[in-house]
C-alpha cells in the first residue's frame, strides 16, 4: 500500500507543525477576527513577535474560545485572552485562570473599566444604545421607555439570556436592586416587547420597520447606518438624574502560567495603547476609545461627552448567573 | 504476531483515540453530580422542545432524502438516461462543502426581511437546506448497491412482469439495506449538524447543548444533554441489526447490470425536471452567493488571505483521511471477521462516536490530551486528526466492512490452504480486493474532514486554522463580499480537484 | 493418512454430522457422495481446518489436528490443499500469481517459483498462461488453474469440493480423467466430494455415501446397479 509512507509522513509533519520559539505569543480572541486581526498584525510588524491566534466565531461567541480556555486550565496554551466584554474576564478570574498584570499603558483608562487587582483591563468600548427607525413617531430617550404605555409593542430586544443584553440587565439589577428591576421587566413584558434572537436581528427588525426601536450594541447600530438603512441612533438616559449608557469595553488579560509571559505583556501593552484604540475606532466596529485625546471618526461621541453608567463589572458577573432562572421564567411568560 | 493480539492492539488504539476522551469527560462531569440537576435540565422547556425539533428535522430530512435519493439512484444507475453523469456531478456539490455555505446562499436570495423570510428562517429553510446537502448520500449508496444486483435475479422476474414491477418487487427489496443505511446515516448527520440551524435560527438539540457550553461554561450540563444521543446511537444500532445485518443479501461484485431503455420524450422530460431540481437546490444558492463577488480582485484578495488556512485544511484532511482509511479497514476486518470477542462493543462504540455531538468530543479531547508531557499531541494538529478519526471512523469502517463481507469465504480459505497466515490473507487477498472501496473511503473521509469545523474550532493549534474555521470566524461582521469570495475559494478548492480525480479514475 | 473419530458438527441447533468415523489411506482416491445438505462439504471443511468439530477428533498423518471445538493445527500447516466449488481464484491476481501465491507464502525464492508455476501450467495443459487474467479464462481453463494452484505445493492431501459441477458434460468427463491421471502421477491423497454417481465411480477407488450426517460405505458394484 503506497498510502502508508505518505500517511506516516503527513502525521509526522502534522505533529511538528507548531513552532516552539520564545519569539511568539499565543492569544485567544473573542473580538471579531475582521477587527482584531489587523491589530495583531500591526503588533507583529512593530515588535517582530509572531502572534498565534485562535479566533471565536459568531455562532459560538464565547463558546469556542472560552470553553477552550477553561478546558485547558491545567496546561494553558494561551498567553493572552482578548475578550470583547468584561463579564467573561470575571468568570475566568474567578476560576483562577488569570494572572494579574498592571500595564503602564493602562494609566490613562478610567478605573471603572479596570479590575482592581489588575487581572484584566478594559479598552475600546461598545456602548448600548437605541437604534430607532426614522419613521417612528415617538423616540425613546430612556431604557425605561420599554415599560411605558406609549411605546406599547413598538420596542424589540435581543434574547436576554445571551450576550450583552444579559449583562445590561444584570447591570440594572446591581444598580436598582431586585424589586425595582423585576418590576421594570414585568412592565416591559406587559407592554408587549418583542424578543429577537440576537442584537443583529433586532437591529434588522428596526431597520425594516417591523419595530420602532431596539436597544443594541453600538457596532450593530453603526453598521446599519453605514448600509444606509433608515435609522438613527439615540444615547439613552443622558439627562440629569438618569443612569447613563451601559458601556461594554474590550478586555485583555494575562493567563496564569503563560508560556511566553514577556511577549504576552508586550502584547497587552500594545492592545492598551492609544494606537490600538485609534485603529478600532476607525474600523467598521467603530469602538469608542477609553484613552483621552485619541483620534476618532466624527459620527462617534468621545467617552468624555457621554454620561456613562457607573457599574462594578465583578458584581454584574455575579448577578448575571443569579438572575438566569428569573430571566428564563420571564421569557417563558 | 497472533491475530487476536493484533486486533486487540487496534482496539486499544481506538480506545485511546476515540473512547478515552469521552471516558475522561464523563468522569469529569459526573463526579459530584446529583439527580436533581439532571431532572431540572431535562424538564426545561427549551431542552425538550429542541429535542423534539431535532427528531422531527432529522426524520423529515432522512426520509425525504432517502426517498428522492433512491429514485434518482435508479434513474442514474438503472436507465440509459444520457445526462446521468452531468446531474450527478452537480447534485453532489452541496455535500462537498460546509453546509452553512448553502444556508448563506439562501439568506442571500431570500433576504433577512423579505416577505418570505419567515419561510426560510426556521424549520422549512433548515430542512430544505439539509435536504440538498445530504441528498447525494442515498443517491450514491443506492447506485452502488444497484450495480451489484445480479442481472439474472431480475431476468427471472422479468419473465413474469414488466420493468417497473421488477424494479419494485425484486431490485428495490434487494437494495433495502442501502436505503436503511442511508436513512440512518442522514439521520445521524442531520441530528449532529447545527451550523445550518444556527444560521437559519431554528432551535435544534445540539445547539441547545452548545448554548449550555457557551452561556454557562457548564461542561456538566452539556454532557448530560449529550446523554439522549446515547439513545439515538442505540436506536440506530438496533435498526442496523434488524434491517441491515439480517437482510444483507449476498450481492455480486459490480459488473454487468440490466439497464432500462428510456424513450426520447422521457429523456427530454427528465432532463428538464432534473434541470429544475438542480437549479433549485444547488445552482441558485451558490450562484447568488457568488454573484456577491464584485470582481476578480476581491476573489484574488480572498485567496491571498485564504491560501494558508487552505493549506492547513488540505494537510489535516489528507492525514485524517489516510488514517481513517487504514484504521477503518482494520476495524472493519475485526468486526466483519469477529476477531475479538467484544467486536459488538467495538461496533457500537464507533457508531456512538458518530452520533455524539462534536463539541462534547472536542472538549473530551482537550481534557485528555492537554497535559504538559503530551504537548506533542495537543500542541500539534495530531489531536485534531484524532478527533476526525474518532468522529468519522464509523463511516470509514462501514464502507470497508460492506466490501469485506462480499469477498467469498472460499477466497480467503484458498489462501489459508496455500500457507497464508491471517496477515498474509489480509495483505494479499482482502486488501487488494478492497482497493477500489478504499479509494472511495479515502475520498469520503477527505470530504467529511475537509468540511468539519466544530472539532477543528476547539482544538486546532493556535495560528493554524483551517479554511472552514477561517470562514466561520470571518462571518462575525466580515464584509459579505469577502465571505462570499472565501466560500468560492472553499467550493473551488474541493470541487475542482474532486472532479479532476473522479474523471481520471473513470477514464 | 486422515482419520476422523466420532466426529460431530452442528450449526444453529441442527445436527450436520453425527458421530462419523472415517479412515482415508495414504494415496487413496476417496469420493464422498451425497445430495445437497447431506454434510459432505462440512466433512471437507473440517478436514481443511476452516471449522472446529463440535465433538470428536481429526488426525492427519497420525497427528491430532482438531479436537472438540478446537482447531489445533491451522489450515496452512496441515499440508492439505483444496479446490473449491466456486474455484475462488483471486480476481486481482494473474494466473501465475494465483498459482505462485502458496509458494510465496512458503518463502520459496522467486526463480524457483517461476519454474514451478511454469511446469505446473504445463502439467494441467495451460502452458504460457502465466500473465493472463483469471477473469479472461474459460470455465475449463479456470478449473485447471485452480487445480494447478492446489497441486503446486505438493500437498499430501488434496480436497476437492464439487470442482467440476459448473462445467458442461464433455469437459466434465475429460477433466475427471485428467484428475485421476494427475493423482496417479503425483500420488497425493484425494478426498473428492460430488453428488454425481457416475463422476464418483470414475474418480473413486473407494466411495463413501454421506446421508443426513451419517456415512455408509458403498462397494463400487452396488453403486453401479442403481
Amino acid at each position: 500500500m503506497k498510502l502508508f509512507p505518505l500517511l506516516l509522513a503527513s502525521l509526522i509533519f502534522v505533529s511538528c507543525s507548531k513552532e516552539k520559539d520564545t519569539q511568539s505569543v499565543t492569544v485567544y480572541v473573542s473580538e471579531d477576527q475582521v477587527f482584531s486581526e489587523p491589530v495583531l498584525k500591526a503588533f507583529e510588524k512593530q515588535t517582530g513577535i509572531m502572534v498565534n491566534a485562535v479566533y471565536d466565531s459568531e455562532e459560538s461567541k464565547s463558546t469556542g474560545v472560552m470553553n477552550r480556555l477553561i478546558a485547558e486550565k491545567n496546561n494553558p496554551q494561551a498567553d493572552v485572552y482578548w475578550a470583547n466584554e468584561p463579564i467573561r474576564a470575571e468568570v475566568l478570574r474567578k476560576k483562577g485562570i488569570l494572572a494579574p498584570y498592571e500595564s503602564p499603558n493602562a494609566k490613562g483608562i478610567a478605573e471603572t473599566f479596570k479590575q482592581k487587582e489588575h487581572f484584566w483591563t478594559g479598552f475600546s468600548a461598545r456602548i448600548r444604545l437605541f437604534i430607532v427607525n426614522e419613521k417612528a413617531t415617538l423616540v425613546p430617550t430612556s431604557v425605561f421607555d420599554y415599560a411605558q404605555a406609549d411605546f406599547r409593542s413598538k420596542g424589540v430586544i435581543a434574547n436576554p439570556l445571551f450576550g450583552t443584553t444579559t449583562s445590561h440587565i444584570a447591570a440594572l439589577f446591581t444598580l436598582l436592586g431586585d424589586a425595582k428591576t423585576k418590576a421594570f421587566l414585568e412592565q416591559m413584558k406587559a407592554e408587549q416587547v418583542g424578543i429577537a434572537t440576537s442584537n443583529g436581528e433586532s437591529a434588522d427588525l428596526v431597520a425594516s420597520g417591523k419595530y420602532d426601536f431596539s436597544l443594541v450594541d453600538s457596532d450593530d447600530a453603526v453598521s446599519r447606518l453605514k448600509q444606509h438603512d433608515p435609522v438613527t441612533l439615540v444615547y439613552p438616559d443622558q439627562k440629569e438624574g438618569e443612569l447613563g449608557v451601559f458601556v461594554v469595553p474590550n478586555t485583555v488579560m494575562l493567563m496564569a502560567h503563560a508560556k511566553h509571559p514577556e511577549a504576552a505583556k508586550k502584547l497587552i501593552d500594545f492592545l492598551l495603547s492609544p494606537q490600538t484604540e485609534e485603529m478600532l475606532a476607525f474600523a467598521d466596529c467603530a469602538q469608542i476609545p477609553l484613552h483621552k485625546g485619541v483620534k476618532m471618526p466624527k459620527e462617534l461621541k468621545a467617552i468624555s461627552e457621554i454620561k456613562v453608567m457607573s457599574v462594578d463589572y465583578a458584581k454584574v458577573a455575579d448577578e448575571l448567573i443569579k438572575i438566569q432562572p428569573y430571566l428564563k421564567s420571564w421569557l417563558a411568560k | 504476531m497472533q491475530r487476536r493480539t493484533f486486533a486487540s492492539g487496534v482496539f486499544l488504539l481506538f480506545l485511546l483515540i476515540g473512547l478515552l476522551p469521552i471516558i475522561v469527560m464523563v468522569w469529569n462531569a459526573f463526579t459530584g453530580l446529583d439527580m436533581a440537576t439532571v431532572k431540572t435540565l431535562f424538564s426545561e422547556k427549551e431542552v425538550s422542545e429542541s429535542f423534539f425539533n431535532s427528531i422531527l428535522l432529522s426524520t423529515v430530512v432522512a426520509l425525504s432524502t432517502t426517498f428522492f435519493g433512491a429514485l434518482l439512484g435508479v434513474l442514474f444507475a438503472k436507465t440509459d438516461f444520457t445526462a446521468s453523469r452531468f446531474f450527478l456531478s452537480l447534485l453532489i456539490v452541496p455535500l462537498l462543502i460546509p453546509p452553512y455555505i448553502i444556508a448563506l446562499g439562501w439568506i442571500d436570495i431570500v433576504g433577512v426581511n423579505s416577505a418570505v423570510s419567515s419561510l426560510l428562517f426556521g424549520f422549512g429553510g433548515t430542512a430544505w437546506t439539509l435536504f440538498s446537502v445530504y441528498l447525494p448520500i442515498p443517491i450514491v449508496l443506492s447506485m452502488v448497491f444497484l450495480k451489484q444486483v445480479a442481472p439474472n435475479l431480475e431476468d427471472a422476474a422479468s419473465l413474469y412482469t414488466n420493468n417497473i414491477a421488477v424494479l419494485r418487487s425484486v431490485t428495490l427489496p434487494l437494495i433495502m439495506p442501502a436505503l436503511v443505511l442511508s436513512f440512518l446515516l442522514v439521520f445521524i448527520l442531520t441530528f449532529g449538524e447545527y451550523s445550518v440551524a444556527n444560521v437559519l435560527r431554528y432551535r435544534v438539540f445540539p445547539l441547545e447543548s452548545f448554548v449550555r457550553f457557551s452561556a454557562f461554561y457548564d461542561f456538566k450540563a452539556a454532557l448530560i444533554l449529550a446523554l439522549p444521543m446515547l439513545l439515538v446511537a442505540l436506536a440506530v444500532l438496533t435498526v442496523e441489526r434488524v434491517f441491515v445485518a439480517k437482510k444483507l443479501f449476498k450481492l455480486k461484485e459490480p459488473g454487468r447490470i440490466n439497464v432500462m431503455r428510456l424513450q426520447k420524450k422521457h429523456q427530454i422530460f427528465l432532463v428538464l425536471l432534473l434541470g429544475l431540481v438542480t437549479l433549485l437546490i444547488v445552482i441558485l444558492p451558490l450562484l447568488s452567493l457568488f454573484l456577491r463577488i464584485p470582481d476578480l480582485a476581491t476573489l484574488a484578495a480572498a485567496f491571498s488571505k485564504a491560501w494558508i488556512p487552505l493549506l492547513h485544511s488540505f494537510l489535516y484532511s489528507f492525514s485524517g483521511a489516510a488514517l481513517l482509511t487504514v484504521f477503518g479497514f482494520l476495524t472493519a476486518y475485526i468486526i466483519a471477521y469477529r476477531v475479538i470477542p467484544y467486536w459488538r462493543f467495538f461496533d457500537a462504540s464507533i457508531v456512538f462516536l458518530l452520533t455524539l455531538p462534536a463539541t462534547v468530543l472536542a472538549i473530551g479531547l482537550i481534557l485528555l490530551w492537554n497535559r504538559p508531557m503530551l504537548d506533542m499531541v495537543y500542541a500539534s494538529a495530531l489531536v485534531l486528526i484524532f478527533g476526525y478519526v474518532a468522529k468519522y471512523l464509523a463511516v470509514a469502517t462501514k464502507m470497508s466492512q460492506h466490501r469485506l463481507l462480499q469477498v467469498p469465504a472460499s477466497m480467503t480459505e484458498a489462501a489459508e490452504m496455500s500457507g497464508a497466515n491471517w496477515f498474509d490473507v489480509l495483505r494479499y487477498i482482502l486488501l487488494p480486493q478492497s482497493k477500489k472501496t478504499l479509494i472511495a473511503v479515502f475520498a469520503v473521509s477527505f470530504i467529511f474532514t475537509f468540511r468539519e469545523s466544530t472539532i477543528t474550532m476547539l482544538v486546532y493549534p493556535p495560528g493554524y486554522e483551517t479554511l472552514p474555521v477561517y470562514i466561520v470566524t470571518q462571518m462575525a461582521n466580515g464584509k459579505p463580499e469577502m465571505i462570499a469570495s472565501l466560500c468560492a475559494v472553499m467550493v473551488l478548492s474541493i470541487v475542482v480537484p474532486f472532479f479532476i480525480l473522479s474523471r481520471r479514475r473513470t477514464v | 493418512m486422515i482419520r476422523l473419530k466420532k466426529l460431530s458438527f452442528s450449526y444453529e441447533n441442527k445436527n450436520i454430522l453425527d458421530a462419523i468415523d472415517l479412515d482415508v489411506k495414504a494415496g487413496e482416491r476417496l469420493v464422498l457422495l451425497g445430495g445437497s445438505g447431506s454434510g459432505k462439504t462440512t466433512i471437507l471443511r473440517l478436514i481443511a481446518g476452516f471449522m472446529a468439530p463440535g465433538s470428536g477428533e481429526i488426525e492427519i498423518d497420525a497427528k491430532l489436528v482438531s479436537k472438540e471445538g478446537r482447531v489445533i493445527v491451522p489450515p496452512y500447516q496441515r499440508n492439505v490443499t483444496m479446490v473449491f466449488q466456486d474455484l475462488a481464484l483471486w480476481p486481482h491476481m494473474s494466473v501465475g500469481e494465483n498459482i505462485a501465491f502458496g509458494l510465496k507464502m512458503h518463502k520459496i525464492p522467486a526463480k524457483e517459483r517461476e519454474e514451478k508455476v511454469r511446469s505446473f501450467l504445463v502439467l494441467v495443459g495451460l502452458p504460457g498462461y502465466e500473465n493472463k487474467s483469471v477473469e479472461a479464462l474459460s470455465g475449463g481453463e479456470q478449473q485447471r488453474v485452480a487445480l494447478a494452484r492446489a497441486l503446486v505445493l505438493s500437498p499430501k492431501v488434496v480436497l476437492m469440493d464439487e470442482p467440476l459441477s459448473s462445467l458442461d458434460e464433455a469437459l466434465n468427463q475429460r477433466l475427471r480423467k485428467e484428475i485421476v491421471a494427475l493423482q496417479e502421477k503425483l500420488g497425493f491423497t484425494l478426498v473428492y466430494v460430488t453428488h454425481n454417481k457416475e463422476e464418483a465411480q470414475e474418480i473413486a477407488e473407494r466411495i463413501v455415501e454421506v446421508n443426513n450426517g451419517r456415512i455408509v460405505e458403498r462397494s463400487m458394484d452396488t453403486l453401479s446397479i442403481h
